[in-house]
């Protein structure tokens, strides 16, 4: 027996090879359900205003009921929210596929291929999403529009809980409380049953006495919450010596149940604020481009964030130690707790598209090493910085990827072995790589259509801005004109101190020395046209 | 001038002194890693070898030839008090040595420099420097690189006037040392204005006395040929 295609398989393959089908599924789906995507932010606020107006207008029709006004706005708010529950059950699955999935697989079996099967499949992942918490709450914001029903209306509060879904700080909150179930849950259970012990208690005492306040089961219910809840109104109060024992027993439990429930909820915040300022800090991130990854906030790091802070560059830094990163916040960095080897991590601080780089500068080469490879995997492209302390690493992390290896050690023995012949040089020289003093070594590229484009070294009179042109990195391997005396550099040519004929061409780069003063000047006259 | 190759003691067996001792003795320096670790814990270098000193006896760092025919002393322990501590006992045993000491932290140049070291090296503050100019400007960082240690065909050198040179009281600016030569002037120590490093930018017009030293980039052969220059006038 062949499986037959029917109608229903016939719909799915079409679904399936439609692109505008998907085309509209994907769109509706990044708008509604994916975290990052530009356009949830404002429907997510469209959606917050609206409840927000629904809800006042329900609070506004109470007192002035004869106004149409507020009738369109429900009737809008409640299409939206329909529309909106509807495509959410749209997109929660792909329907097609489920079918195309049984077809395949009775074509595969040689079975026939049982329609109404599908279909139950399809409304069990549908049931599946109609049962979580939003999408009850999705539902009971549209239902109570049927007013005659006047105790349903309370359900249009419901309303509010839709916020949850659009607010991110709410939702927070909520899986804050939600990392607390068990211990709420046990709390919520001994509640319960010291309310009904209590409330029993004192309906069973007072309800029979002369001029007793407690006549039903809810007076005691709700004598026995005002009581344990410390709120006390007064308004019902008992009157035989056995109530007041079981008023006495009832203050003293509530108070411990009351600060056991705060102490709850106040060490569930304390241990998840590192996490979710972190998700904040990401949550920013998402936002940006091209901003640079420090990974550990050591000294190197730290010289090297403020550097980048002074440049204007945007950064994060990750480090997995607490007290770090609360010392680059307090510098006012963006900074979270983290390792650098967590794909989870990376991934959302945008490695395998947004960030530019990533600086791998912990102490540690091991640490290094895996970050780096890390790192790598995600992004075949990414320009990374691998800090190396011992020698041998830094074949190792050029072969895990890393672009450029730094090694702190090195540069020490070779500052140190140069300081030793030439002291004077490397005086200044320290100066200029340490940036002790305020003279350093820049350049400034030739972009074409500049000003500096095809002028020559004489006409940009350097000069008298007190700059020295150590050379020019020529954008081509080629001789120039008047050339002085040049050397392979890398796979470009460096003409070092190029004669006032010098022509610059597109492409080139200036190499200069000088104040960084007169360099900014001399940035900022380029820009100008040599003004 | 001696020919006698220079001594250097590097204090401390940890990967900045190991690397500091090979760098030196590549250079044709003596040199001598001195900690206080039995002998037979340390891996021994190719080009230098290893001394057992406790730092807190005075005897001993005599014996290792503090005050004597040592010319460099580093300081590069890990912990700040020791180098602290090493620096100030070495100042009180040799006050004309060069003293390098290695800062680990911010602070903790100052003290040293206190304590009687003529340098600091801050190995971590300069790596920070090279990796922002390594993302931030590739080429000048890479040119610097090759500049510095001396792999390209460009020096960076010193060179200082010797006595009775013919060019005492010559002005810079006529002398036209750059164009002759093809070099490129970073500075001047200037004896006549203190013992400051001026760098050329400033614009100030030198005048040369003897003593004084030239700080330029060029060709090894430019260098040379500035260096008879400065003897000889011509």
């Amino acid at each position: 027996m062949r499986a037959r295609a029917n109608w229903l398989v016939r719909l799915a393959y079409h679904l399936e090879g439609s692109k505008r089908y998907r085309r509209v599924k994907s769109l509706v789906r990044s708008i509604l359900v994916e975290q990052n995507s530009p356009a949830r932010l404002y429907v997510d606020g469209f959606m917050i205003v609206l409840v927000l107006a629904s809800i006042f207008g329900l609070i506004y029709e109470v007192r002035h009921p004869e106004l149409d006004f507020d009738n369109y706005l429900e009737t809008f708010a409640v299409l939206v929210f329909f529309l909106d529950y509807v495509a959410r059950l749209w997109v929660h699955d792909d329907a097609h596929r489920i079918v195309i999935d049984h077809y395949e697989q009775a074509e595969f079996l040689d079975k026939p291929f049982d329609t109404w099967k599908a279909i139950r499949a399809i409304l069990k992942s549908k049931w599946e999403y109609m049962t979580t918490f939003m999408a009850i709450v999705d539902l009971l914001a549209i239902v109570p529009t049927y007013r005659p029903l006047r105790l349903l209306r309370i359900f249009l509060l419901f309303r509010l809980l839709k916020l949850f879904r659009y607010s991110r700080s709410i939702s927070e909150f909520v899986s804050v409380l939600a990392e607390k179930r068990f211990e709420l849950t046990t709390l919520l259970g001994f509640l319960g049953f010291v309310i009904f012990a209590a409330s029993t208690a004192i309906y069973l005492f007072e309800s029979h006495m002369e001029g007793g306040q407690i006549e039903t089961m809810v007076d005691a219910i709700y004598w026995a919450v005002v009581t344990l809840s410390t709120v006390g109104y007064g308004d019902i109060t008992p009157h035989t010596t056995e109530g007041r024992v079981v008023t006495l027993i009832l203050i003293t439990t509530g108070i411990g149940v009351l600060s056991f429930f705060t102490s709850i909820i106040v060490s569930a915040f304390t241990e998840r604020m590192p996490m979710v300022k972190a998700r904040r800090v990401v949550a920013n991130l998402e936002r940006q481009k091209g901003y640079s990854v420090v990974g550990g906030f050591g000294r190197v790091g730290e010289t090297v964030a403020r550097l980048l802070d002074e440049e204007g560059e945007r950064f994060v830094i990750v480090d997995p130690d607490h007290e770090r990163i609360d010392l680059a916040h307090r510098l006012g960095y963006t900074a979270l707790v983290g390792d650098l080897s967590d794909q989870n991590l990376l991934s959302d601080i945008g490695v395998r598209g947004r960030v530019a780089r990533v600086l791998c500068l912990t102490g540690s080469d091991v640490i290094n090493l895996y970050a780096t490879l890390s790192v790598r995997y995600l992004n075949p492209d990414i320009e990374i910085v691998a800090r190396c302390d011992k020698k041998e690493t830094e074949r190792k992390l050029r072969y895990a990827g890393a672009t450029h290896t730094v090694s702190p050690f090195r540069v020490a023995g070779l500052i140190a072995a140069e300081y030793l012949e030439q002291p004077v040089a490397f005086e200044a020289i320290y100066g200029v790589m340490t940036g002790h003093v305020s003279v350093l070594v820049d350049t400034v590229p030739v972009n074409p259509g500049s000003w500096l484009d095809g002028r020559s070294i004489g006409e940009i009179s350097v000069g008298q801005q007190q700059l020295l042109v150590l050379g020019v990195i020529a954008a081509g391997q080629e001789p120039r004109e008047h050339e002085s005396n040049s050397y392979n550099y890398c796979d470009r040519r460096f003409h070092f101190r190029p004669r006032k004929s010098f022509r610059l061409h597109a492409g080139d780069m200036l190499v200069l020395i000088g104040h960084q003063l007169s360099l900014a000047h001399f940035r900022e006259s380029v820009l100008k046209g040599g003004q | 001038m001696s020919t006698r190759p220079k001594r250097a003691l590097v204090f401390g067996c940890n990967p900045v002194g190991r690397e500091v001792a090979n760098q030196l003795a590549l250079r044709g320096v003596e040199v001598t890693l001195c900690d206080d670790l039995p002998v037979d814990e340390v891996r021994p270098g190719a080009h230098w070898g290893y001394r057992r000193v406790d730092i807190t006896a005075d005897d001993e760092l005599r014996m290792v030839g503090i005050g004597g025919d040592v010319d460099y002393l580093f300081a590069l322990f890990n912990e700040e008090a020791s180098n602290v501590f090493l620096v100030l006992s070495a100042r009180a045993l040799a006050s004309g040595m060069q003293i390098i000491g290695l800062s680990l932290s911010a602070d903790s140049e100052n003290k040293l420099l206190a304590a009687g070291a003529s340098n600091v090296i801050d190995p971590y503050a300069i790596s920070g420097r090279k990796i922002f100019r390594v993302i931030r400007r590739p080429d000048a960082s890479q040119l610097l690189d090759h500049v510095i240690f001396g792999d390209a065909n460009l020096k960076l050198a010193e060179l200082h006037v010797p006595e009775g040179t013919p060019l005492e009281g010559r002005k810079l600016s006529e002398l036209e040392i750059e164009e002759r030569f093809n070099l490129m002037l970073l500075g001047i120590v200037d004896r006549g204005r203190g013992n400051q490093f001026f760098f050329a930018t400033v614009g100030i017009d030198h005048a040369i006395d003897s003593d004084d030293v030239l700080v330029v980039i060029g060709s090894r052969e430019a260098i040379e040929a500035l260096r008879g220059f400065l003897s000889r006038g011509e």
